[in-house]
């Protein structure tokens, strides 16, 4: 039997005879104040859910990784289930907080832990998954299995349904982006838009359920709840056809229209028991349908109880000791310098628009021009992407060093956006990695993509015999750009960024096993070879 | 009346199913036999693994001005969007056809019946007053066409069924989906 107790949004916890483990626990607004867990998940008992065997953090999305949270809460010797991702980021912050025992996963390998614990977590890694990584977990204890989809969007369910029928499948069901509410478009469009997203949403989510076609069904990872004046509208208790955020009333009356009924809503402090051949579910509230019947008191209510948490985070916002152009330049720049996809793939001017507080002033106005691979202040050429926010907020952004603005700003929701053309994801791409690690990566996966990884090969000269070689120009390891990253030195080729180091007689890497490096002698006139 | 395959690349076909033209321009085949108008031509694109695919039907409509040898087919119908697969190899251009190949390659003609739709491209453009406002819409319309720009689609009445279109096919502009 698996006793899971929701802890809320896409947190639960799950208890077995041979363990416990909790997953995404969040508690604090993210986002710059902008989301919310629906319903509030802040009265629950947090000292004893935080005494546990496992931590699973899914990714760094702030809705999933509650920094504040975990430090205060969790317990350091909890052992954390790491996905395995292309960058490291995820255990440094995990370290930082305090964990020390980390079980690094392998994707889609399983793990079986003490007691006859089984655990696998699928990993998912292009740079349009979350932050640069998203993760499923999938759990088997005494023959009962659950998934955790969490908001992974895998091609398909295959992988764990191969490991036998699962009992209970949680998954995501509702919106968790800015489209379209932030876009400058016509009322209708926005309403019709976000109609059709509301629907797709429900249809991807019935695929998944029909492919892996568990007992059990738990709507989990959403919506959040909006509690600021300024994004209440997006809420969905308005009859809004096109509002995004459906909550877990509106998904088991939809899939109760499609002959269903094997939904189980998990409210925080819910405790489903789950075995191979039943599901009981105890809630914190007498009546479900009820609670979500006064929804609309239940987040006024709530947003008068957070009110001095987002004065206070408002009041947090601003740097005026930042000079935005300045330091915009001083951060963007040598990542446009090394970027080629995803410069490419803008190919123009983006504008940012910084207003005062009130929002209603523009104050400052820059302008990120990727073909000239510039910031510059705003003079009057054209451009076809815009965006407009406080310059507060950017200002906390470039003082805190973030790394990745859809993690922060855009998912907030506190900007709005203007296009002249067709949605480009290289621009939100480019924003999540504002590091150099993580935009060596997008560019060597857009590499890797446009087939270009296996044909393209570069020449380097050894610095101490000024032998030419011939190499593959992306790093096996984390696809860095190795006419930059890459020195050689008596034969053997160190990337740079994270010190990789490979044999260029046999190819063979030194650091890792596997990753071999396409490499042999080249004969090339000199000056030509640079490293 | 004689019978021609009139063959256009993958490219081209990309490019004409993005408007509603009357005319089609293609080679004339290099065999010396010239089409007369009013001749019947089975339209072909090739796909992308170099078979044909049948796209509409035409009639020649005579030579293009200006010497190049390229003659003009009016369409006398377009399956844009459900192009039909052929079994027939030609190269590009117009290759005449027997009555039977014909036959046996020409598409039937569309049964759908015409609603009424509205189609808006809004372009949020930044002016110093409308009469300027709508010159630069006018001249995005001109650079960026529907290559780049999203149409709005939607049935008369139905506002909520509205769709984006670029590149002659719906896609949606939702950062979640990768359609």
């Amino acid at each position: 039997m698996l006793r899971i107790t929701g802890t809320g949004h896409a947190s639960m916890r799950i208890d077995t005879g041979a363990g416990s483990i909790l997953t995404d626990p969040w508690v604090n607004p993210a986002y710059f104040a902008s989301w919310f867990p629906f319903p509030d998940n802040s009265q629950l008992d947090w000292e004893t859910l935080g005494q546990v065997d496992y931590l699973y953090v899914s990714h760094l999305h702030r809705d999933h990784f509650d920094a504040e949270h975990l430090k205060r809460y969790i317990s350091k010797n909890a052992t954390v289930l790491l996905p395995n991702y292309p960058t490291s980021e995820l255990e440094d912050e995990l370290r930082e907080l305090g964990f020390t025992k980390f079980i690094r996963t392998v994707s889609n390998e399983v793990v079986e832990l003490d007691g006859g614990l089984k655990i696998m977590i699928q990993s998912l890694t292009s740079p349009t998954d979350g932050p640069i990584g998203d993760s499923s977990l999938w759990v088997e204890y005494d023959g009962v299995r659950l998934l955790n989809q969490n908001d992974a969007r895998p091609a398909d369910l295959t992988e764990f349904a191969r490991l036998g029928h699962v009992h209970a499948h949680m998954l995501q069901f509702s919106g968790a982006i800015w489209y379209p509410m932030v876009y400058e478009l016509p009322e209708a469009a926005k309403t019709a838009f976000g109609k059709q997203k509301r629907d797709r949403q429900f249809d991807r989510t019935w695929r998944y359920i029909d492919d892996l076609k568990a007992d059990w069904v738990f709507p989990i990872a959403g919506p959040p709840c909006f509690l600021d004046d300024e994004l209440w509208q997006f809420n969905d208790i308005f009859g809004d056809e096109g509002n995004i955020f459906p909550d877990q009333s509106v998904f088991l009356r939809e899939y109760r229209a499609i002959g269903r009924d094997n939904g189980v809503v998990l409210l925080p402090g819910s405790v489903a028991e789950v075995s191979a051949g039943d599901c009981q579910v105890t809630h914190p509230v007498p009546d479900l349908d009820e609670f979500f019947a006064n929804k609309e008191q239940y987040l006024r209510d709530y947003r008068e109880r957070q009110r001095p948490v987002i004065e206070a985070a408002k009041a947090s916002w601003s740097h005026p000791e930042i000079d935005v152009l300045a330091e915009f330049k001083r951060r963007v720049e040598p990542l446009l310098e090394e970027s080629i996809y995803l410069a490419k793939g803008v190919g123009g001017p983006v504008r940012f628009d910084l207003t005062d507080d009130s929002g209603e002033e523009v104050v400052e106005s820059l302008v990120v021009d990727f073909p000239a691979k510039q910031v510059r202040p705003y003079s009057d050429d054209k451009v076809r992407y815009r965006f407009r926010t406080r310059r507060a907020l950017v200002e906390n952004l470039l003082a805190s060093g973030e790394v990745d603005w859809v993690n922060s700003l855009f998912l907030s929701c506190r900007f709005s956006a203007a296009r002249v053309g067709q949605y480009n994801e290289f621009i939100y791409a480019f924003f999540k990695c504002l590091s150099e690690e993580r935009l060596q990566y997008a560019e060597g996966w857009y590499d890797e993509h446009e087939k270009l990884v296996d044909t393209e090969d570069v020449t380097l000269r050894d610095r101490v015999t000024d032998q030419a070689w011939q190499v593959q120009r992306r790093c096996p390891h984390l696809k860095a750009d190795l006419t930059r990253f890459g020195v050689i030195e008596d034969g053997t080729l160190t990337c740079q960024l994270h010190g990789w180091k490979f044999d260029l007689a046999s190819g063979r890497c030194l650091t890792s096993a596997g990753h071999p490096l396409r490499a042999r002698e080249a004969t090339v006139a000199a000056g030509e070879a640079s490293a | 009346m004689n019978h021609w395959a009139g063959v256009i690349s993958a490219e081209t076909f990309a490019t004409e199913r993005l408007y509603a033209r009357d005319t089609i321009r293609l080679p004339a085949g290099g065999d010396g036999t010239r089409p007369a108008a009013g001749d019947h031509v089975v339209l072909l694109a090739r796909a992308e693994d170099d078979s044909l695919v049948a796209f509409g039907v035409g009639r020649v409509a005579g030579p293009v001005n200006g010497g190049s040898g390229d003659v003009a087919v009016n369409y006398t119908y377009r399956l844009f969007d459900d192009p039909v697969p052929v079994d027939l190899n030609r190269p590009l251009g117009l290759t005449p056809l027997t009555r039977d190949e014909a036959d046996r390659v020409s598409p039937g003609e569309p049964v759908q019946a015409r609603e009424q739709w509205f189609v808006s491209v809004a372009i949020p453009i930044e002016a110093s007053s409308r009469a300027e406002a709508v010159r630069e819409f006018w001249t995005y319309i001109d650079q960026l066409g529907p290559r780049e720009l999203p149409a709005y689609v939607w049935p008369l009445g139905d506002e909520l069924a509205m769709q984006a279109f670029v590149l002659g096919t719906a896609a949606n502009q939702d950062p979640e989906e990768d359609d």
